[in-house]
């Protein structure tokens, strides 16, 4: 005999359980993400409310093509902030792999190892950011030391510039990439790199065939997850590459308060959104329809 | 051997291989022939892994020396070797086609792609799974993945093929049907098989000659037939098969005869060119196989080799029968074949006699 309590518990239970959290993510989230994309087509009134007509106007300003003429100030900003990002998410793959192999050799000491990869979250980004401006200042100890080493020019500050941009950029978001390559990197069956040599193949060619088609869904995730946040970053390259030009987070920042242009400031939160869901569409076409796998 | 060194496939002398304080090889030597198809029968930890492994080049030696076909090979990377390994979990690539698995080899080597196309094609036929072509190498069966990984190390035209327990992850019935399948391939391709399994049974059945290992040592090294019939030690004699073993004390040499003191009477035994001196009073001894014991519901008059018994225990197998037999404080398996009602057919508890005739007596060396 089945229970037939059980089948009738199983019935409302889910529903239950995750009831609270369907009623909140509609309430909280799709009901406002709906709102943003209704109010990104609407158009703004002289006093920066929200009117008809309903109209295409924002999305063709933010592609150059705004009521002065052709304009590269929104397609640039869009540009420099993927730019940022895919810099960023290219440099913390390349600091992460040699890392991510690292801890998984590292036996015991492994969860310490991430534990130090995650600590610098512990401190808040910003004064992370300035520490970043002592340790590149004229007169530090690092700063002098790669004066000797001809990097830069001598008693000046190493920021704003690149260097300062990628290293506070990277040291930001390396744990994103650490991890989920960690991840994968654990997981790794080695038989297949000894197949591979096993099959004639060097070891650059193990691994390209063997080892990176096992890390690439951790690749993937890493790159993921940093290319979208480092895309909307906006206060590192303030504080550390001197971008006075606006990046897409205080881009959409500055509509929604000084400039009261809601629906042009929703439009540009879509089309960031939509490359979001793009990046997630291609990792989902070329890892097979998984989901990002962490840790 | 009179012949050349050529007709060496493998030469192994002194191999010694340690992971830390485990000895893994304690001075192994071998000469494996070109064509052979060669077993390295041990239990795990026996070291007959980390052996293929040194041939294949995944592990490096210790001490000793390795060749393959003549030419040193210890310090050539296992990617220049001329050998190729099926692995024990088959290790096929995941994110390839079962067609890119086998060509993979070739690819290595840059072979111009029509080329490879047909050497993947003749490969794929010659182990029967050319439907498969297309497929991942997670969309196909254990049967089928054992096939793929023989064709992806066989298209590379290897000098030896090394085989890590290629049926062990298998059910039962496929794998006595591969094991046939493999022999068949070996003796038409005429290539070296070099093949680890702690499965004694694949070991008879597919080998020319088997390695028997034990704790880093070769134990006995011969044809199936003698590894059987003539163990030389007790861990050979009970490792392949079941045994009885008889110990006891000479009474009597003679120059093709030996008599022998045991619980069970003294018994006569053909005298084997043992390696060990034998000694008047010495201790020695026997292997007996069960199925070579005879049994008999009444003794002949003058018959050696007669002791009587006591059924204790009978075990119908469907083609045989298996008794187990006391004789005072010790006890004897036996199996009879199921052949006629003529032979066996006892019950528990009855008194009979088992004839241990003097040729099944096989002295061991330890």
């Amino acid at each position: 005999m089945t229970k037939p309590q059980k089948n009738s518990a199983a019935g409302w239970r889910p529903l239950l359980i995750s009831g609270p959290a369907v009623l909140w993510l509609t309430v909280f989230f799709f009901l406002p993400l709906a709102t943003i994309v209704g109010i990104s087509f609407f158009s703004r009134s002289d006093y920066g409310e929200i009117t008809r007509p309903l109209t295409f106007e924002n999305y063709q300003r933010l592609v150059g093509f705004g009521f002065l003429g052709f304009d590269l100030l929104y397609p640039g900003i869009l540009l420099r902030s993927l730019a940022l990002g895919a810099g960023t998410a290219a440099l913390c793959l390349l600091a992460a792999l040699p890392l991510a192999f690292f801890i998984a050799r590292l036996g015991r000491c492994k969860n310490i190892a991430l534990t130090l990869v995650v600590i610098p979250f512990w401190t808040n980004l910003l004064i992370r950011t300035y520490a970043w401006q002592i340790i590149l200042s004229p007169e530090s100890p690092v700063t002098r030391a790669l004066h000797w080493l001809d990097v830069g020019a001598a008693g000046e500050a190493l920021y704003p510039g690149w260097l300062a941009l990628s290293l506070g950029m990277v040291c930001d978001y390396l744990p994103f990439m650490v991890l989920p390559l960690y991840a994968s990197v654990e997981k790794i069956d080695w038989s297949l790199a000894e197949a591979a040599m096993d099959l004639g193949a060097g070891r650059f060619q193990v691994f390209r065939h063997a080892v990176w088609p096992q890390i690439l869904p951790g690749a993937l995730a890493g790159i993921i997850l940093v290319l979208l946040p480092a895309t909307g970053q906006f206060v590192i390259p303030d504080l550390l590459g001197g971008a006075k030009t606006a990046m897409l987070g205080n881009a959409v920042q500055q509509q929604f308060t000084q400039n009261r242009d809601w629906p042009f400031g929703s439009a540009i939160s879509v089309v960031a959104l939509a490359l979001v869901l793009f990046g997630l569409w291609l990792y989902r076409r070329k890892n097979g329809g998984k989901e990002i796998e962490l840790a | 051997m009179s012949a050349s060194q050529n007709l060496l496939a493998v030469e192994i002398k002194e191999a010694k291989r340690n992971f830390g304080n485990v000895t893994a090889l304690a001075g192994v030597s071998l000469e494996i022939r070109a064509g052979e198809f060669f077993s390295l029968l041990g239990p795990s930890g026996c070291g007959k892994t980390t052996l293929l492994r040194i041939i294949a080049g995944l592990d490096a030696l210790n001490g000793g020396t390795l060749k393959i076909g003549g030419v040193a090979a210890a310090e050539i990377p296992a990617h220049q070797r001329p050998v190729n390994t099926v692995f024990q979990s088959y290790a096929l690539f995941p994110h390839l086609t079962v067609g890119d698995n086998i060509a993979f080899g070739l690819r290595m080597k840059k072979i111009a792609p029509a080329q490879i196309k047909e050497r993947v094609a003749q490969a794929m036929s010659l182990v029967k799974i050319s439907d498969l072509a297309a497929r991942f190498p997670g969309e196909i069966s254990g049967g089928q993945k054992q096939r793929v990984a023989l064709a992806r190390a066989l298209i590379n035209e290897p000098q030896v093929l090394l085989l890590d327990e290629p049926l062990g992850a298998l059910d039962l019935k496929l794998r006595k049907e591969l094991q046939v399948e493999l022999l068949q391939l070996q003796r038409r391709l005429g290539t070296t098989f070099i093949c680890v399994t702690h499965d004694q049974e694949e070991a008879l059945v597919m080998s020319h000659r088997v390695a028997v290992m034990n704790a880093g040592r070769i134990e006995q090294l011969d044809s199936p037939k003698n590894l059987y019939e003539h163990p030389r030690t007790r861990f050979v004699a009970q490792f392949l098969g079941s045994c009885n073993l008889i110990a006891g004390n000479v009474t009597a040499i003679n120059a093709d005869a030996l008599v022998v003191a045991t619980p069970f009477g003294v018994l006569g035994a053909g005298r084997r060119n043992s390696s060990r001196p034998l000694t008047m009073g010495g201790a020695v001894t026997f292997a007996v196989r069960p199925e070579k014991l005879t049994l008999l519901a009444a003794r002949l008059a003058d018959q050696p080799n007669v002791i009587p018994v006591r059924v204790e225990d009978v075990i119908y197998n469907g083609a045989e029968t298996q008794y187990r037999l006391r004789c005072g404080d010790h006890t004897l398996s036996a199996v009879v074949l199921n052949a006629s009602h003529t032979n066996g057919g006892f019950k528990p508890g009855e008194e009979i006699f088992a004839h241990l005739a003097a040729e099944a007596l096989v002295l061991l060396d330890d």
